[in-house]
């Protein structure tokens, strides 16, 4: 039957409506405003407005992160919560890199040498950070939620240049100690 | 089948290396050869069996398009279960991310990352730190 059957005998459904933001299929205008919606509720729950405003202008374009948004709004376990923040946040940093790169190949024999490297970097800022005040003040100095930072800092992943900047720009380190040769 | 190893595929190794979850010999005798089935994908009986291999689904039970799940069960000390998300491209399998499902609400947030994944790779940002052969 044609959609012009379908009106005429009262059976159609009207197609989601056009997108206003973004250009995934998620984006209808329905969904946006659940978007919305759990935006506040991430403000009244105390995340900062750059990171929210940023979770949904990349949720308006990548599905995976507004299914993150929703799995946050069905959490109630709040260290659950933090992780689903620390994943968007992930997303974000993700989302952010516009091409494709082909970095240094690793052998498989170094990756116990480089995992070293990485986690004596990690501890070595970390003891920086501790000095001058703990995760939460640099969570809030730095603006990326203290679930992030406490990731960044006990994973073994090689830590994103960007946030290694941010954090010794905010703590006034100097070059050596942001020094890492494995780093994205 | 190239496989390709992506940033996000190196990070989540290190640190499932570094939290034990698997022994270097595990590695080598059971994930890595594995892993190497992708080579001739999808020609090996393995990839018929759901416990072993499966598209990759969302929170909504709505398959996630180009995904996949590499699934081990009772893998290291631990015996938990270990999934390596992969997206197939044309004759490219690239290696997205690996976990330990600990319950459904880590394999909830995993996907969600995976759909994320794919559609950097879709749109062509993403790194690559290697082959795997």
């Amino acid at each position: 039957m044609t959609a012009q059957a379908q009106i005429k005998r009262g059976t159609h459904k009207a197609s989601p409506k056009k997108l206003l933001f973004g250009d995934n299929k998620y984006s209808t205008s329905s969904d946006q405003m659940k978007l919305f919606d759990i935006a506040i509720k991430m403000r009244r729950s105390g995340l900062s407005e750059d990171f929210i405003v940023n979770a949904v202008k990349t949720a308006l374009k990548f599905e995976g992160v507004a299914d993150l948004m929703h799995l946050w709004l069905d959490e109630k376990d709040s260290k659950e919560r933090g992780e689903i923040i620390a994943d968007i946040q992930d997303m974000m940093d993700a989302c952010s890199q516009k091409e494709k790169y082909e970095e240094i190949y690793i052998k498989f024999n170094d990756l116990d040498a480089i995992a070293k490297n990485i986690r004596a970097f990690k501890d070595s800022l970390y003891q920086e950070v501790m000095k001058r005040g703990g995760i939460s003040k640099l969570a809030e100095v730095i603006g990326i939620p203290q679930p992030s930072l406490s990731r960044f800092f006990n994973s073994n992943a090689m830590p994103r240049r960007g946030t290694v900047l941010k954090i010794a720009k905010a703590l006034n380190l100097d070059e050596i100690k942001i020094d890492i040769l494995w780093s994205k | 089948m190239e496989i390709i190893i992506t940033q996000w595929a190196l990070d989540s190794y290190l640190d499932l290396k570094a939290e034990n979850v698997f022994t270097h010999e595990e590695y080598k005798k059971v994930l890595r050869i594995d892993v190497l089935r992708l080579q001739v994908y999808p020609n090996d009986s393995k990839f018929k069996q759901g416990k072993f291999w499966s598209p990759a689904q969302d929170r909504n039970s709505s398959l996630i398009a180009n995904g996949y799940k590499m699934k081990w069960h009772q893998i290291g000390n631990g015996r938990v279960q270990l999934r390596l998300t992969v997206g197939i491209f044309g004759n490219e399998c690239i290696l997205c991310e690996a976990y330990v499902k600990k319950d459904d609400k880590v394999d909830n947030r995993k996907l969600a990352r995976f759909k994320v994944y794919l559609d950097l790779i879709r749109q062509g940002s993403y790194t690559v730190r290697g082959r795997l052969t």
